[in-house]
């Protein structure tokens, strides 16, 4: 386990490098010019030249790319060109409130998927199976920007039940912990119903496959409680795909957050993502790119960990 | 009185191809201490037969009918499933026929022996723990108290099933079934669990339904033997009785293709043909497309049960005292 462990951290920089080659060819062939962005067409040579060495984007950009890593091992992430604030700071403002999101939508998806999932494979190919699995195809249907808008006009606008904005404010709309929960609500639901859809389904369908298996034959022999049944001996089992799905989801759900965090106007990674990619904000689009990535790994390290705790055959 | 009274047993599986009869009109008495085996091809109703007096067929597409299930006197067919949960394993224990399969793989070996004692006996879980290392010791398991912890995929075939026993015979059950419950292992360990079961019945008095195809195996334990085809039990009778004087030309048929390792060079007579669809009515005995015995009279009418001897009846109008053996039956 340990040793496995050490091996998939020492694998991550090397990964980390090649996706951090990988950022920096996209963004550099891609056409758009962040100087001419910023300073606009009518601007003296000067300015421009001036702004340009102070970016080091008058190298050659083989020289750029080994400087902005020689600059990442120090710790330095750059500034933006934009702003004119370190990388390092941006992230600081917004990855708490991007994994707060993340967190809040995983957390939705589970409360949702869990039981949904269950009462399908028990309750298979009846009505209440069909319901279910028309949510999911719902769920995986809906592109999340179309629901949030369903969901603000719905909730924020008709009935005002929860805000349409607020979340890194400041400012809450309610007294106590439930002023800081509610304007994640919406946003979470928006963001999290197609991992309902997905664990729903997966879950339906490695609960079906262990409800026939030949232990559970021994399960009910054994005259144990239906509950004991279920629980115990079914749902430990069907919950091996679950988890390591779960970790994977979760380090997915941090980087698709753009569409719902424009909408919400959320300051998260992926609004910053978006202005960056606008503005051809290099060092903001690499960093933010980079911190990404390097989530999804970390991710994918957990869900193998989650898999060898929960299942007894998995050894390291 | 019997331990185990079975009636007319009947069944029946709704498919999309029809009805079919898995079992259809079983009957047969245990008593006390008795084993019984049960014996015919694979698909001729064995194991339905003993999922069907626990209760253990899901229902539907499945359906069980009798005329009486009795067990110590309790009318199983009457029983709520709650009353049902507390008969099984309590006192009426399984066994199955895969080993690799039948345990839970995520949970350990002592969680899976305890919680039935802990759910019949009322055990805590310190008594159970104490007890459950008895019982792998009683089923020769070595270093019980360390395998405790161990998972199922940490175990050989024939350890794991030396666990199933020990789970089924947990609560001193007075009946014990046993669906195959010695095909997937080797011949030595398969050896070792038979010689298991015969102590625990002689020291526990407990019942056996022995499900087999293997015919030797079943000659060797058991007291009486049911040869089932097609969903019925076309003879049954003490085992001297049967496999000395086999009455039915499916049971010939079966003893043909049993092989004897003292009778090299023997050819095995392989029973032709496929067991017919169960789904279709049978007007007429089940085996004779396939029986090589078969007289004018079996083509006019369906043989009844009919007495060969004490004890042992046959459904089957041709005469196969030509192929009895000579010497008297003890």
């Amino acid at each position: 386990m340990w040793s496995y462990l050490v091996k998939r951290l020492i694998q991550m920089p090397l990964v980390l490098l090649v996706v951090t080659i990988t950022i920096f060819l996209i963004i550099r062939f891609t056409p758009g010019d962040p100087v001419q962005i910023m300073l606009g067409m009518q601007t003296s040579p000067e300015a421009e030249a001036a702004l340009r060495a102070e970016f080091r984007l008058d190298q050659p950009w083989h020289m750029q790319y080994l400087l902005w890593v020689g600059d990442l091992l120090q710790g330095d992430f750059g500034r933006s060109i934009r702003m004119n604030t370190p990388v390092l700071q941006l992230l600081a403002d917004r990855l708490p409130i991007s994994l707060a999101l993340a967190l809040s939508a995983m957390i939705f998806a589970v409360v949702v998927s869990i039981p949904l999932g269950l009462i399908a494979a028990l309750k298979r190919n009846t009505w209440i199976d069909y319901l279910a699995t028309g949510y999911t195809l719902f769920g995986f249907a809906v592109p999340n920007f179309a629901l949030a808008m369903i969901l603000i006009y719905v909730f924020s606008i008709t009935l005002s039940w929860f805000p349409i904005t607020g979340i890194g404010s400041g400012a809450s709309t309610a007294p106590g912990l439930w002023g800081v929960v509610q304007p994640y609500v919406l946003p979470a639901v928006a963001l999290g119903t197609l991992q309902t859809a997905i664990f729903t389904r997966l879950l339906r369908s490695s609960m079906i496959d262990v409800l026939g298996q030949d232990y559970m034959r021994t399960a009910n022999a054994k005259g144990l409680q239906p509950l004991t049944i279920l629980l115990v001996h079914a749902l430990k089992n069907a919950m091996i795909p679950f988890v390591t799905m779960l970790a994977i989801q979760f380090g997915y759900l941090i980087g698709i957050q753009v569409t719902i965090e424009h909408i919400f106007a959320i300051p998260g990674m992926g609004s910053a993502i978006l202005s960056a990619v606008v503005n051809r904000d290099f060092p903001v689009i690499q960093g933010f790119v980079l911190v990404i990535a390097a989530f999804f790994m970390l991710a994918n390290i957990i869900a193998d960990i989650l898999y060898g705790i929960i299942d007894p055959r998995i050894r390291y | 009185m019997p331990l185990l009274t079975v009636k007319n047993l009947r069944t029946r599986f709704s498919t999309d191809r029809g009805t079919v009869r898995a079992v259809d009109g079983v009957s047969f008495e245990l008593e006390e201490g008795e084993v019984m085996g049960l014996v015919g091809e694979s698909g001729s109703g064995k194991s339905i037969t003993a999922m069907s007096i626990m209760r253990l067929i899901k229902e539907p597409p499945g359906r069980i009918e009798a005329d009486e299930i009795t067990f110590d006197g309790v009318d199983l067919l009457a029983l709520t499933p709650a009353q049902l949960r507390d008969y099984r394993a309590r006192h009426i224990s399984m066994i199955f026929q895969d080993p690799m399969r039948s345990l839970n793989p995520v949970l350990t070996i002592g969680r899976q022996l305890m919680e039935t004692l802990q759910r019949h006996l009322r055990m805590s879980a310190r008594d159970a723990r104490r007890r459950s290392i008895e019982l792998l010791e009683v089923v020769g398991i070595p270093r019980a108290e360390k395998r405790l912890d161990e998972y199922p995929h940490q175990f050989s075939g024939g350890m794991r099933q030396r666990v199933m026993i020990a789970i089924a015979l947990s609560c001193n059950p007075r009946l014990l079934i046993a669906d195959e419950a010695t095909t997937a292992l080797d011949v030595t360990i398969q050896a070792q669990i038979i010689d298991l079961i015969r102590r625990l019945r002689s020291e526990m008095g407990t019942a056996v339904i022995w499900i087999s195809h293997d015919l030797g195996l079943v000659a060797g334990l058991c007291d009486k033997v049911s040869v089932m085809y097609a969903g019925r039990i076309v003879e049954s009778g003490p085992v001297r009785e049967v496999f000395y004087r086999p009455a039915h030309g499916y049971t010939l048929g079966l003893m043909n293709c049993t092989p004897r390792v003292d009778d090299i060079g023997h050819r095995l007579r392989p029973i032709e043909g496929m067991p017919p669809n169960l789904a279709e009515p049978m007007p007429l005995c089940p085996f004779l497309p396939r029986c090589e015995m078969a007289v004018a009279a079996c083509r006019e009418s369906k043989p009844r049960l009919e007495t060969i001897a004490e004890g042992h009846v046959a459904s089957c109008h041709a005469n196969l005292s030509a192929y009895w053996r000579k010497e008297k039956v003890a």
